[in-house]
């Protein structure tokens, strides 16, 4: 049941964790048996029940979503579980936007306040930042082992307002780094059960995925110049193409390079994972889902969205002697959905 | 007697544990070890928390102590569930789920409902909220709108003042015949734009001075005037303002994540159904000149004869830059249906 049948994928390129890395490491590969078609009724059934129900339905529907990916996904032979009521969510949700609506009737009515609720809402960031990871990592469980996340608000604070707040008044020079600290943020304070990741990655790692993102648009830039310089007739089309390519392939360059660090950073009790995922497979999987989009007005997204997610999966193992039997439950409160639902609809990805 | 074959967890650790479970005819429990076959639990199958069937995907059974069996026989377990007579609510959405008929019949009916979202309910919300929003908001829309043109497109006007001041005195009675509108007439020199005309939504009108320029006689600018104040009337700066968000909000929920694949192909939708919104706003403004012409009793051709004229140009350009890409995505009917229109309504 271990996996044993499909092969280790190769990790070249993973920097080794301190102290341990021996060549004959067990590997454990993480694996998806999901797929679009599958997805397809799920995501139609919730899509229509949804409309019908005028949203309220979309609380169930994200509980089935997340169900579909996290039951599909398998390591060591056991299913990942998403455990959260929907009624909570809905719940969170309606907070939400009741929370909205007050703010912008308040801003209407007397913009002072609306500036005094504005800022009362930015400084509650972090703590919905919070509580939005505590609830979405509550709720998922591996072996009927819940995650837990233990992060403080002060922390939150420091990864989401302090650091973007340098890198803004540094011009963006320490954009790198305030990404880099908030990646830290996520990994060390996430546990299963009582057992706590941790992360080795270094600030210079993710201001060479940076660097490597601007590569792109510039070299592309220069590639455009070249051609209007020489055929200037061809111009539009080739600025155009350029563009759309570099677009898509910063976007897969950055998505595969975070992802791997992310991973290939993170250990977890001795145990470290490995993702390998490729720039340009990537790339041409964003490329052909985002063509089958156009051509089907969007059908084809549940299909999409299970193509790449099966790649991130198959490309993802976990190595190590430790055995996987010995993670502890934790006792924990229940998490509230409120935090999770802000973070749905500001539209935050929390990675993970 | 039901048997199936599962995993055991206890709930504390991650250790796992191979199991079978059976349930006796008068709804008893028991779970045994599948190598020892040490019994691990016994307990009523009323006491089980069974979890929703999802696709073939593992099913638990969750116990008080926070102990799990888990299982793939998803048959088996609904056959138990059945034993007991509990209904389930998430058994109808496996149903619709699994079904191939009711995947088909929901596929059609989303698509009918996104298609009739886009078409009458998009407009008609934003209608709705256009006309509840306070006049501040239109205040801060036309004075954000104008700098933000001022700085990319338009420049100070070129025209002489007397020109300017004519043309504003022919033009006044549409402001004066609107007084609830607050009509304000701008003249900027077009650049990019060349002879055109836009309406802001707070009533502020701005005149190119090319279209000034390109007029043969005063009343066809007071013909665009009049389609100008039609587009102030029915409020169409702001509802394609609040159009554009609600639409790329509907299609955001729809595909429900905003990640970088989705954007780019959100675009291309959105830009069409967009211009689709604008045609059908040209054409209201066109009835509402054409009335207000009527009714000045100014021939209605005066509208057509200067859009005839702007066309001609637009043409001349076109052939002489070698490129026909901006008649392609017109955010206005086709000029040629338009100017027909006009004329066959034309007293």
């Amino acid at each position: 049941m271990t996996g044993g049948s499909s092969p280790a994928p190769q990790c070249a390129d993973s920097p080794e964790a301190p102290g341990t890395a021996a060549p004959a490491d067990p590997v454990q590969p993480f694996t998806f048996d999901g797929t679009g078609g599958a997805y397809f009724r799920i995501w139609i059934v919730n899509t229509l029940l949804s409309l019908l129900t005028l949203g309220i339905y979309s609380a169930w529907a994200k509980v089935r979503r997340k169900q579909f990916f996290y039951r599909h996904t398998r390591l060591a032979g056991s299913a990942f579980a998403y455990l959260a009521d929907p009624v909570k969510i809905l719940k969170g949700r309606l907070i939400v936007f009741a929370s909205f609506f007050i703010y912008s009737a308040v801003q209407k009515v007397f913009p002072p306040a609306g500036l005094a609720v504005g800022l009362a809402l930015v400084l509650l960031l972090p703590w919905f930042v919070v509580r939005s990871l505590a609830f979405n990592a509550r709720y998922s469980a591996w072996r009927q082992i819940r995650f837990q996340f233990r992060g403080t608000y002060r922390a939150a604070a420091a990864a989401y307002l302090l650091w973007p707040l340098l890198a803004l008044a540094t011009l963006g020079l320490l954009f790198p780094y305030a990404y880099y600290r908030q990646r830290r943020f996520l990994v060390e304070n996430w546990a299963l059960g009582t057992t706590g990741f941790a992360f080795h990655a270094r600030a210079r790692d993710y201001y060479r995925i940076f660097g490597g993102f601007l590569l792109a648009p510039l070299a592309a830039g220069l590639a455009a110049g070249a051609v209007v310089w020489l055929a200037p007739a061809a111009a539009l089309p080739a600025v155009v193409l350029a563009g759309a390519l570099t677009y898509l392939y910063a976007l897969a360059y950055f998505s595969v390079s975070a992802g791997n660090l992310l991973f290939n950073a993170s250990t977890l009790d001795g145990l470290r994972f490995g993702a390998a995922m490729k720039v340009w497979p990537y790339a041409g999987i964003v490329f052909t889902n985002t063509l089958a989009l156009v051509a089907t007005l969007g059908l084809f997204h549940p299909f999409a969205r299970v193509r790449a997610y099966r790649y991130r999966i198959d490309h993802l193992v976990l190595r190590g002697a430790g055995g996987l039997d010995a993670f502890v439950a934790a006792e924990t409160a229940e998490a509230s959905a409120l935090g999770d639902e802000l973070s749905d609809f500001l539209d935050f990805d929390l990675g993970l | 007697m039901i048997v199936l074959d599962g995993d055991w967890y206890d709930g504390r650790t991650s250790a796992r544990i191979a199991a079978v479970l059976e349930m006796d005819g008068g709804g008893r429990l028991r779970i045994r070890r599948a190598d020892t076959g040490e019994t691990l639990l016994e307990a009523p199958v009323l006491e089980a928390r069974v979890s929703d069937r999802l696709e073939n995907t593992p099913r638990t059974l969750t116990f008080g102590t926070g102990a799990v069996f888990e299982t793939e026989a998803n048959d088996a377990v609904d056959r138990l569930l059945a034993r007991t007579g509990r209904r389930r609510r998430a058994r109808w959405v496996h149903t619709l789920e699994t079904k191939g008929r009711h995947v088909l019949v929901s596929a059609v009916m989303v698509v009918l409902i996104g298609a009739a979202l886009v078409r009458y309910g998009i407009p008609a919300a934003a209608q709705l909220l256009a006309a509840v929003l306070p006049g501040a908001v239109y205040e801060t829309a036309d004075r954000q709108t104008l700098a933000l043109l001022d700085r990319a497109l338009l420049a100070p006007s070129a025209l002489p003042p007397e020109v300017r001041d004519r043309v504003r005195r022919h033009l006044r009675p549409v402001a004066d015949d609107h007084p609830d509108l607050g009509l304000t007439l701008l003249f900027r020199r077009g650049g990019r734009l060349g002879p055109n005309a836009l309406a802001l939504p707070g009533g502020t009108i701005v005149f190119t001075d090319e279209m000034v320029t390109l007029a043969a006689h005063d009343d066809e600018l007071l013909a665009v005037m009049a389609h100008e104040a039609g587009h102030v009337v029915h409020r169409h700066a702001m509802r394609r303002m609040v159009q554009d968000s609600l639409l790329s909000f509907a299609l955001m929920a729809l595909t429900g994540d905003a990640s970088g694949a989705a954007e780019l192909f959100l675009g291309l939708p959105v830009l069409l159904t967009e211009l689709a919104y604008s045609r059908e706003f040209e054409r209201q403004a066109d009835r509402f000149a054409l009335d207000y012409l009527s009714r000045r009793q100014v021939p209605a051709a005066r509208l057509a004869d200067l859009l005839e004229r702007i066309d001609q140009r637009r043409r001349d350009q076109v052939r002489g830059q070698g490129g026909g890409w901006s008649g392609y995505l017109s955010t206005h009917p086709s000029t040629p249906e338009r100017i027909q229109a006009l004329r066959s309504s034309g007293p």
